[in-house]
């Protein structure tokens, strides 16, 4: 693009690698920590596998042994809560944020802005206590522990967070492609859809990316909503934890794994992150 | 049809954020607690928790953590940013990469901190000592142990700042740049007058986010270092946390959630004004990018 | 074709294809786990086929567990299926939340769980609020009952009834070791430097002085200097019942029984008494002799320390043993030797004011936490497969296998479990050399002035308080005295609230006063 940053490339390159090496290193970390025996973790630093420490296969084993059913059931669980509802709520955050950039609304004494506002205010409001007064309700309606009541809820927790980020996005797509999509015939919610919709998808990227995050790593409401069939795999890994013993090998291995779907959404919507926005609407 | 966008998001508006927030609210105003009935006491637990010394340093500790945390990874977020937008090969695995601690459950957080940092087994006490520098008491320290935590915290969340500022340079449109560079301008001049004035507007909501995230900080600290040494590394939620589901004591917890709420809502609104300022006093080329952002003001109300 | 299709058609087209991506993973996933199923549910129909009609046939019963006892449960499950036909199912709940869970749960009255497995602390509390079931009915067909250690059966009555089945038995005795402590060269540095004989503590002062002796050089011969002390002062974790523990010694006098955390006649807390001040004292004394991290370490951590080999004394319940026995994690097998806590030779006196000195040492071992126990919820709709669920769970055979396989978070509890030491040489622990370990657990359990942890209503929040000033005043912001002061004011403050009256009267009742 343009906005080079004129450093020499080495300068770039040797910024870059100072972050990559501060940001990959804990990785690396949790990474050998899933070969390592439990006496290698305290007795360290070892950091180099075969030179320091013999690696072993002992969280593997029980990946793949007695803890692969309930690995299995957070992963799924993790995968399908986090995934529908962050699509959820890009698309009813796109619309939103579309009417918001687009539309003047009053309701009373509320126009865009605090309309906006009271939307985001959503996501202020600390889980820690709302969860209880959300356990209560979702146990009248009898949505504890099922998978719709956590992509509700999930929703509802990531929607504030992408009506606020693409609204800006929605602002900046120039009128006149829509204008030029209603010359073509297209009704306002075919003009949203297949017009605006498809060059805000940077902005649709990255907002599906954090929502999906956020869900992924959410602990506190998959903790209060769910018992049993519907627990996330942070749920999981945390019933693994250290309080008795210090399994740190066996939760790194699991770790490892929680590290996949992620990165293969990151991987998937990449691209579309790439894609610049057209002005004027050619290419 | 307008009325239909907005509708989700205001409908779960009022069908599950409103009672949460009046549920807290009631119970703010009584001494409930898990395993014992409640009653009406008015104003009592807010007037104790400006007594409690717990609460006053976590409430300081909560908005240094924000005020440090965000700052920091604002800048690096937008350096890394400006940075990989101007690559031109490899640009994807380094998104991948820079991402990567976005992705790491929280309790597998805390566990790999906790043990980088460790003085006796941990392989930055190794570099340190391998420098021929003294071991530094990363998390038993109260002024280091907090340090810690924003770093934990700056680590995880530069990829938030990086995703929205990259997303935002993406949408730039290029002909003011291209019309500086012919006037001959300097990389840093074009800097300063043409970017960080038009990012302007991803870079205040990508603040305002990481901002109303931050006060939330709960799982870093809780996993680090518990809140230790001796509260010194506290933040409301993780007082909250404990205050209402671990002791059970639901009145008081729901007094500091809703402080917490309050102090949100007017930081966020000082830090759009404090911001709006600034952009006023940002120039000419970015005018155009400036004009179109405040004609429509971001909302300083509190609805 | 306008430009404007030129725009839809890929995006839309990579949007499509991002959809089915996601759903082949979900799919192939859930497919994953469906796979996993059928066979434990084939399992058990095959079972119930074989013998016909069942006592519980066709009812499930629920079990909510704190996450890492769940293994202690789950280990018998597959069995009680196929004797009593019906399904068992385990909800494991993070350790640190299953009081708030439990509780929720219980109070907002859905009946989500048949049976709890929690912290015997709490049956007082669950008890009173009748959201467990009296167990007197059931308890005529015990057949083992009388083979539980006394301390262990006092837990589970209250107004003199049976409230729970035992699966657990928690006291917190001292390790230490035995290597280091036999070497012949240390012995000598040690007298010439301390006067007297290096051997297991007997006093905490005698704690101190080897804490400090085996502190800052290497005798463990791994090239580092090595530590004298590891225990787990972490903050949110264990500490209040170490420190409690360690507090007996000075603050459980057998001549004011029932007076450790509170006077029995006034319900005025005791914990800033001169008694608890002392072990303050001691607790931040010997932060010197271990690491500087010590000061964030919970059990779990500590335990995986202590066992990697490094330090020469460590308090703990019944699982440090039981971890050093697993060579993936240990390098003290068979280096370990076992204490009961250590005592003291003046111990306050709540109503003189005054210390009792004497020569005698006063020894207070500690049953912090109280063990897990199991109960079934008054709302159960099954409770006899309950009962008869956590019957099979505590019976002789069983249990015995509980404590004995390393990883169930379930110490020895009955009289059976400490007597034969080559069974735990032959079980899946392989203990080296039980006998000195069983010694010490059986005779911890069994002195006179053995404590109870405190067990009346919210006894999450008193020790929640404790922990916060005592963290302060570890990382000495503040000072004992102070801390403990205000400790003692929040204190007052939690039993007005929860009415004094009360509180008085259960505390009475539970300490064994009339």
């Amino acid at each position: 693009m343009q906005s080079k940053f004129n450093l020499p490339k080495i300068t770039r390159w040797v910024l870059l690698a100072v972050w990559g090496l501060f940001a990959i290193f804990p990785v690396y970390w949790m990474i050998i920590t899933a070969f390592k025996k439990q006496r290698d973790i305290f007795q360290g630093p070892f950091l180099f596998p075969f030179l320091d420490f013999t690696p072993a296969t002992q969280s593997w084993e029980r990946v793949f042994g007695q803890d692969r059913d309930d690995i299995l059931k957070g992963l799924g669980n993790s995968l399908l809560f986090s995934s529908v509802s962050a699509l959820i709520a890009v698309v009813l955050g796109a619309f939103a944020a579309y009417g918001l950039a687009r539309y003047t609304y009053k309701y009373g004494p509320y126009r865009n802005n605090d309309l906006s506002f009271l939307i985001v205010s959503q996501r202020i409001m600390p889980p820690i206590v709302a969860v209880i007064a959300l356990f209560t309700m979702f146990r009248t309606v009898g949505l504890i522990d099922s998978p719709f009541g956590m992509i509700l809820a999930y929703t509802w927790f990531n929607l504030p967070l992408t009506v606020f980020i693409l609204t800006d996005f929605m602002k900046r797509i120039p009128l006149d492609i829509e204008h030029a999509a209603a010359i073509d015939g297209y009704k306002k919610f075919a003009q949203i859809w297949k017009v605006v919709l498809p060059l805000a998808m940077p902005g649709l990227a990255a907002a599906y990316l954090l929502s999906f995050f956020f869900s992924w790593n959410d602990f506190i409401l998959a903790l209060m909503l769910t018992f049993q069939k519907s627990s996330t795999l942070p749920i999981v890994i945390t019933n693994m934890s250290a309080q008795m013993e210090p399994r740190w090998w066996l939760i790194s291995a699991v770790g490892i794994l929680a590290i996949i779907p992620p990165m293969l959404a990151v991987i998937v919507l990449d691209r579309f992150m790439e894609r610049q926005v057209l002005h004027g609407g050619t290419r | 049809m307008k009325h239909l966008l907005i509708a989700p998001p205001l409908l779960f508006f009022f069908a599950i954020s409103v009672i949460p927030l009046l549920f807290t609210l009631g119970l703010s105003v009584t001494n409930t607690s898990i395993g014992g009935s409640g009653s009406f006491i008015g104003l009592n637990n807010y007037a104790q928790l400006f007594s409690d010394q717990f609460f006053l340093r976590g409430f300081l500790n909560t908005i240094l953590y924000v005020v440090l945390g965000v700052t920091a990874q604002y800048w690096l977020g937008l350096g890394l940013a400006l940075l990989v937008n101007s690559m031109v090969h490899g640009k994807r695995l380094i998104r991948l990469l820079i991402l990567l601690p976005m992705m790491i459950p929280p309790l597998i957080v805390g566990f790999v901190w906790q043990t980088l940092l460790d003085s006796r087994y941990g392989p930055v006490a190794g570099l340190f000592t391998g420098l021929h520098l003294k071991p530094v008491p990363w998390l038993t320290d109260p002024t280091l142990g907090f340090v810690s935590i924003v770093i934990v915290d700056t680590w995880q969340w530069t990829p938030f700042m990086f995703l929205l500022l990259f997303t935002g340079l993406r949408t730039l449109p290029k002909e003011p740049f291209e019309a500086a560079r012919v006037d001959g301008a300097s990389s840093w001049r074009i800097f300063w007058d043409h970017t960080f004035p038009m990012l302007l507007p991803a870079s205040i909501a990508a603040i305002l986010l990481r901002s109303i995230e931050s006060f939330k900080l709960f799982d870093i600290v809780f996993f680090i270092t518990g809140g230790g040494p001796g509260g010194a590394t506290n933040t409301l939620t993780l007082l909250g946390y404990f205050t209402s589901l671990r002791s059970g004591n639901l009145g008081y917890g729901a007094a500091m959630s809703i402080i917490l709420l309050l102090t949100v809502v007017v930081l966020a609104t000082l830090i759009l004004i404090v911001v709006r300022r600034l952009m006023a006093r940002a120039d000419k080329a970015g005018q155009q990018a400036l004009d179109q952002f405040l004609a429509e003001p971001l909302p300083v109300k509190v609805a | 074709m306008s430009k404007i299709d030129f725009w839809v058609k890929p995006a839309h087209a990579r949007l499509a294809a991002l959809g089915i991506v996601v759903l082949l993973l979900t799919s192939l996933l859930g497919a994953c786990g469906d796979a996993a199923t059928p066979t434990s549910s084939a399992a058990v129909t095959a079972g119930a086929g074989q013998a016909g009609a069942k006592r519980f046939d066709g009812q499930t019963v629920t079990v909510a567990v704190g996450s890492f006892m769940s293994s202690g449960v789950n280990m018998f499950k597959a069995d009680w299926e196929k004797k009593t036909g019906a399904k068992v199912q385990v909800v494991e709940i993070p350790f640190g939340d299953l009081y708030q869970r439990l509780y929720t749960s219980f109070s907002t009255g859905a009946g989500e769980f048949d049976i709890a497995i929690y912290a015997s602390n709490w049956i007082p509390e669950f008890a009173q609020a009748n959201y467990i079931l009296n167990l007197e009915k059931y308890y005529p067909e015990k057949t083992n009952w009388n083979d539980v250690v006394d301390k262990t059966k006092k837990l589970m009555y209250v107004n003199g009834q049976r409230y729970s089945v035992p699966l657990d038995g928690d006291v917190i005795i001292g390790y230490y070791r035995k290597d280091a402590f036999e070497n012949d060269q240390n012995k000598a540095k040690f007298k010439a430097k301390y006067g007297y004989d290096l051997a297991a503590p007997t006093t905490w002062q005698q704690y101190q002085d080897i804490a400090e002796f085996f502190t800052g050089w290497d005798w463990s011969g791994d090239g580092k200097p090595d530590y004298g002390v590891l225990e787990a002062q972490g903050p949110k974790d264990v500490g209040p019942f170490i420190f409690s523990a360690r507090a007996a010694a000075y603050a459980a006098n057998p001549k004011t029984p029932g007076s450790l955390f509170f006077d029995p006649d006034t319900m005025e807390p005791s914990i800033n008494n001169p008694g608890w001040v002392q072990a303050l004292k001691d607790w931040i004394a010997i932060k010197k002799y271990g690491p500087a991290e010590m000061a964030t370490y919970g059990g779990g951590t500590m335990r995986g320390n202590f066992v990697a080999g490094n330090y020469a004394l460590a308090l703990d319940w019944a699982d440090v043993g039981v971890q050093a026995q697993d060579e993936n994690s240990s390098t003290i097998k068979g280096k370990l030797g076992y204490y009961v806590l250590p005592g003291s030779k003046k111990v306050w006196n709540i109503k003189t004011k005054a210390w009792d000195e004497s020569s005698e040492v006063n020894q207070a071992p500690f049953l912090g936490w109280g063990g897990w126990h199991g109960s079934v919820a008054a709302k159960s709709k099954v409770p006899d497969a309950a009962w008869d669920f956590l019957n099979y769970l505590d019976s002789t055979e069983n249990s015995l296998k509980a404590v004995t396989t390393p990883g169930t978070a379930r110490n020895p509890y009955r009289t059976q479990h400490f007597e034969n030491p080559q069974l735990w040489a032959d079980s899946p622990t392989k203990y080296m050399d039980a006998g000195p370990y069983l010694q010490v657990l059986k005779q911890s359990n069994s002195l006179p002035n053995t404590q109870f942890d405190l067990r009346i209503p919210k006894s999450g929040r008193y020790s929640e308080v404790l922990d916060n000033w005592v963290q302060q005043a570890l990382a000495g912001t503040i000072t004992p005295e102070e801390a403990l002061n205000k400790a003692a004011n929040d204190w007052k403050q939690i039993t007005n609230e929860a009415g004094l009256e009360q509180q008085k009267k259960l505390y009475r009742e539970l300490e064994g006063l009339s």
